[in-house]
C-alpha cells in the first residue's frame, strides 16, 4: 500500500501553487497594462 | 557575473541535495506514520478514500490553512485587478466557432454535475473537494471562451464561495462546542462504502467544493475582464 501523507501533501501544494500564480498572473497584467513591455530590461530603464 | 554566480549555487545545492537525500534508500517507508494511517483510517473515520481521511480528518487543519490560501490570492487578484483600465476597442475578441457556441450551453451543466460528483463522492473515490471544484470552474471557463453573453455572474459566485467558506469554519467551530476539538468529528461514522458515512467529511467536501469552483470561477471571470 502507499503513503497516503505525501499525496495529501502535495494536494495542498497544487492547491497553494494555482494561488501563487494566479496572484503573479494578475500582477504580470497590470505591469503590461502599465509599462507596455513584459521586458525587465526595459521596465528598469524606464524609472518612475 | 550574475549567471556564473548562478551556476555555482546551483553546483552547490545539488551537491548538497544528494549528499543528504541520496543515503536515504529509496522506495522504503521512511514513516510509521503511514501505516498507521492505512491500518485504521477506514476504522477511525469511515471514509474508504484514506487520502480524504488524512486531508480532512487527521490533518483537517491543514485544509483550513489551504482554503484560507485559496481566499487570499482570490482577494488579492480582485484587488489588483480592480481599477484596470478596460481595453474594450483595443482588442477585438473573435467570436468563438460554431461547434464550441453550440456545445458550450449544452456541455456546462454535465461538467457541473460532474464535478459535482467528483466532490460528492470524495470521501469514498479518489477525488474530492479541491478537485471536483476544478472541474466546475474549467465548465465555467467554458462558457466565457464558448458564449460569453450568458456567463456566470460575479455577485453569485461571490456568495456562494463565502457562504461555503463561512460553512467549513461553523463546522469546525460546531466541533469545538461539542467536541472540545476544533474539526471533531462529532456525526455518527457510518458504515463504509456508504454514500453518508464519515461523520462531517462528505459535508465539509460539499463546502469545499462549492468554495473552491466559485472562487476559481471568479478568478476566471476577474482575469477575464469586460469580454464583450
Amino acid at each position: 500500500m502507499v503513503d497516503p501523507v505525501p499525496q495529501a501533501l502535495v494536494l495542498t501544494a497544487i492547491v497553494i501553487g494555482v494561488s501563487v500564480l494566479a496572484l503573479g498572473l494578475s500582477l504580470a497584467i497590470r505591469l503590461y497594462a502599465h509599462y507596455g513591455t513584459l521586458n525587465l530590461r526595459k521596465i528598469k530603464e524606464l524609472r518612475w | 557575473m550574475r549567471k556564473f554566480l548562478a551556476i555555482v549555487l546551483l553546483v552547490i545545492l545539488a551537491i548538497g541535495i544528494a549528499q543528504s537525500i541520496g543515503k536515504v534508500p529509496f522506495g522504503t517507508p521512511k514513516t510509521k506514520v503511514g501505516r498507521y494511517y492505512i491500518d485504521n483510517g477506514v476504522k477511525e473515520t469511515g471514509a474508504t478514500n484514506i487520502v480524504t481521511s488524512v486531508v480532512l480528518g487527521y490533518r483537517g487543519l491543514d485544509t483550513l490553512g489551504e482554503v484560507t490560501v485559496l481566499f487570499i490570492a482570490a482577494l488579492g487578484l480582485a484587488l489588483v485587478l480592480f481599477g484596470r483600465a478596460h481595453d474594450s476597442g483595443e482588442q477585438r475578441r473573435e467570436p468563438a466557432s460554431l461547434v464550441v457556441f453550440s456545445g458550450c450551453r449544452f456541455l456546462f451543466p454535465l461538467i457541473v454535475l460532474f464535478g459535482t460528483y467528483i466532490f460528492l463522492h470524495g470521501h469514498l473515490t479518489p477525488g474530492g473537494g479541491f478537485q471536483g471544484g476544478a472541474i466546475i470552474a474549467s465548465g465555467i471557463l467554458l462558457v466565457y471562451l464558448g458564449c460569453p453573453a450568458r456567463r456566470v455572474k460575479r455577485p453569485r459566485l461571490t456568495v456562494v464561495e463565502s457562504l461555503s467558506g463561512l460553512a467549513f469554519v461553523v463546522i469546525g467551530l460546531i466541533g469545538l462546542g461539542i467536541g472540545g476539538a476544533f474539526l471533531l468529528n462529532f456525526l455518527p461514522t457510518g458504515s463504509a462504502y456508504r454514500l453518508i458515512s464519515a461523520g462531517i467529511m462528505p459535508i465539509i467536501y460539499v463546502a469545499i467544493g462549492l468554495k473552491v469552483g466559485a472562487e476559481l470561477g471568479g478568478i476566471v471571470d476577474g482575469l477575464a475582464g469586460d469580454g464583450k
